[in-house]
């Protein structure tokens, strides 16, 4: 525990750019092996398949890992849960770069991507302890815009160190972050009420407005999974994370592989790496904000909603003129637009269980559409490793085929969400609320 | 032993620069220097451009060697290794510390002698070879002398070899190639730690053949690269166009094949 000493002012905002950083280190941690991907497979032999298969080891164990991280941070707290999950993947990370072959990596990526999963269910329930309710919004947003960050920095650390000291130590910064970052949780972070370095103002806020967020609920009944099935709106949330974050992944782990197989330098073409990314983090900003600006213009929630949708199922079309050019700014602009407007459709996507079911299936319904959003992207990885591999004497056209669906597949899940979302008998009956 | 094949002589040498690239520089990381092994033949110009280019190099922590050299030809002639060596590599990358087999020497022994002794010093990280028309890797035309363990023998060259090289256009005609050579033995090449075979082009289609779908033997000198577990054949649709069914349907539909003994 602190000693006891000056109350911090705004407290809450300290604590927020701590879950920040955690998650920008977070990423810079598992952007590291996309990023060396290309030369990692010349050194180790390995083909697109394999490493299809080492980016499977990390997204199974991420996805298995975001539930069961959940419930071990309810048990054992924010504090000691996500100290315990950075130590785990800096260890993990660092570990890698004793890595002597697939297996080896394939191993570390699996126990990476199982300690890194902790991250977003841990920054959740921290903002859920240390923010009034409206302002979890804005916390939200500030903690998962470092996944963008720490995506956009990733190839300026990780290649710099590995152009000069080869890969082994490009593993072991990203470890050494999350140790420093360490430090700083250890000092800074305890729940609010054993917190000593809080303003008794800004506690009492807090107490308040838990108090007021304890009130009882309505007392719906939770929708068994036989009737969660046969709704229409259940598959159209899930189509609105499956066909399209396995498109954004594919930018995550695969991009650096697609530049190079596009004839670009990485090391000339960083500007293709990072700005996509931050395309992404400002297009969720812009996505949320315009969502809430036509609900205040007077649309309906569903048609505020839907309108981003449509605008990113177009909007992500734009990787399918990528194959007709090996221009590095053409790509990254085009790129950008589609992870710009993913991101307000993913956006939709995540928001689309509050709206439509009462708060006792929200988290089903959320659970389902991660879920369908991780096979969707295993499915994915698999197509995409045989695609590329069997087209590699193509040259600058071995992706072709790849990004073609890459744009065409947000778009048709657009369509079906277009169709599957709408009011029905079952929103009629108060199973699913009206949009 | 793997192969790629590559839409043609331009990605493919860029694709073996990559890989080139990729292992001097995990040398250098991991050993803070790497040793090189390079051909020079006009079927490696592409390559060599690319490698030339590479991003991240510290060349001047690249020890290179020269894999063959004429015996009895100047430095000045155009079908001199040591010219195209010192053109296309050493002076493009500023590497300072490299070894030419000087095959216009009074007595080519003291130069096999010299050469392999800075040779055999250390291991070598990788080496960079093409495959002959006839075959050959370095000049070990056929029969090679598999068994041989000195880095450096004095091989005489058969007829094919040498109208390779007037077909290459760096001899007027045949009586003007050298019937002699220093040449980098089998043995020695498959101590490389990573051994790269750039072969591009349509004239290496029968080689390519011979040397990936026959027995392993001296009469295919090239063969004998199956037995590195860490050697890649790079071939372009050219050459490898006479590849049989299995082989090519393979390279068709994966990016890589393993070739085993």
């Amino acid at each position: 525990m602190l000693t006891a000493s000056k109350p911090i002012p705004s407290l809450r905002w300290w604590i927020g750019g701590l879950l920040f950083a955690s998650t920008v280190i977070n990423y810079i941690d598992r952007q590291t092996l996309s990023l060396l991907a290309p030369y990692l497979k010349l050194q180790y032999h390995w083909t697109n398949s394999d490493y299809a298969n080492l980016a499977i080891a990390f997204r199974v164990a991420y996805s298995i890992g975001q539930t069961v991280f959940g419930r071990v941070m309810d048990r054992i707290g924010t504090r000691r849960g996500l100290t315990f999950t950075v130590i785990w993947y800096s260890a993990v990370s660092m570990l890698t770069s004793l890595a002597s072959g697939f297996y080896s990596f394939a191993t570390f990526r699996f126990l990476l991507g199982a300690g890194e999963s902790a991250n977003w269910p841990a920054a959740t329930k921290a903002v859920s302890e240390w923010f009034p309710k409206r302002e979890r919004a804005l916390a939200t947003a500030l903690f998962d815009s470092g996944s963008s960050i720490g995506g956009a920095v990733a190839p300026f650390i990780v290649l710099w160190i590995y152009f000069r000291w080869g890969w082994r130590p490009a593993f072991m910064l990203p470890g050494i972050l999350g140790f420093l970052w360490l430090i700083a949780w250890r000092w800074l972070y305890y729940p609010p009420e054993a917190h000593t370095r809080i303003s008794q103002t800004e506690l009492a806020m807090l107490i308040a407005d838990k108090q007021e967020s304890e009130s009882p609920g309505r007392g719906n009944p939770r929708l068994p999974w036989s009737k969660l099935f046969r709704l229409p709106q259940t598959w159209g949330v899930i189509i609105a994370k499956a066909f399209t974050d396995p498109v954004f992944f594919f930018i995550t782990e695969w991009f650096p592989i697609y530049l190079v197989a596009k004839g670009i330098d990485l090391k000339n073409g960083l500007i293709a790496v990072w700005i996509p990314f931050i395309a992404a983090d400002l297009g969720s900003f812009f996505g949320g904000y315009l969502s809430g600006y036509l609900i205040k213009q007077g649309w309906s929630l569903g048609a505020a909603r839907k309108a981003l949708i449509v605008f990113g199922g177009i909007g992500m079309t734009m990787l399918i003129p990528t194959i007709f050019t090996t221009n590095l700014y053409l790509i990254a602009l085009l790129f950008a637009i589609a992870t710009f407007t993913y991101a307000g459709f993913t956006t939709m996507a995540n928001v689309l269980p509050s709206d439509l079911y009462n708060s006792e299936s929200v988290a089903s319904v959320s659970g389902l559409s991660g879920t369908g959003a991780g096979i969707g992207t295993i499915v994915a990885f698999e197509l995409i490793g045989h695609f590329s591999d069997a087209r590699q004497a193509k040259g600058t056209h071995s992706f072709d085929p790849i990004v073609i669906i890459a744009g065409l597949v947000p778009f048709i899940g657009m369509i079906l969400v277009l169709l599957l979302v709408r009011n029905t008998q079952a929103t009629n009956e108060g199973l699913v609320r009206r949009i | 032993m793997f192969v790629k094949v590559f839409k043609d002589r331009i990605a493919l040498g860029q694709a073996a620069a990559d890989q080139a690239a990729a292992a001097i520089r995990h040398a250098i990381a991991e050993r803070g220097h790497a040793r090189i092994i390079a051909a020079t033949a006009a079927s490696q110009l592409e390559f060599l451009d690319a490698l030339t280019k590479a991003s991240g190099i510290d060349w001047s922590r690249v020890e290179a060697f020269h894999l063959d050299e004429y015996i009895g030809l100047p430095v000045t002639h155009p079908g001199s290794f040591r010219k195209m060596l010192l053109e296309q590599l050493v002076q493009k990358t500023g590497i300072a510390n490299y070894h030419l087999l000087d095959g216009d020497a009074a007595d080519p022994s003291e130069v096999v002698s010299r050469g392999s002794k800075q040779l055999a010093s250390s291991p070598v990280d990788i080496a960079f070879l093409g495959i002959g028309e006839n075959g050959h890797i370095a000049f070990n035309d056929p029969p090679a002398d598999f068994q041989t363990e000195e880095p450096y023998i004095i091989v005489n060259l058969d007829e094919a070899c040498r109208q390779q090289q007037v077909g290459e256009a760096w001899f007027a005609d045949i009586s003007q190639v050298p019937t002699r050579a220093i040449s980098m033995s089998a043995r020695q090449i498959l101590k490389a730690r990573e051994i790269l075979a750039v072969v591009p082009g349509p004239r290496k289609a029968q080689a390519v053949k011979a040397c990936l779908e026959g027995a392993i033997s001296p009469m295919a000198p090239a063969s004998i690269l199956r037995t590195h577990p860490n050697a890649t054949v790079y071939l372009d649709h050219y050459s490898a166009s006479l590849l049989g069914p299995a082989l090519g349907n393979a390279l068709n539909e994966k990016s890589q094949v393993t070739v085993g003994t």
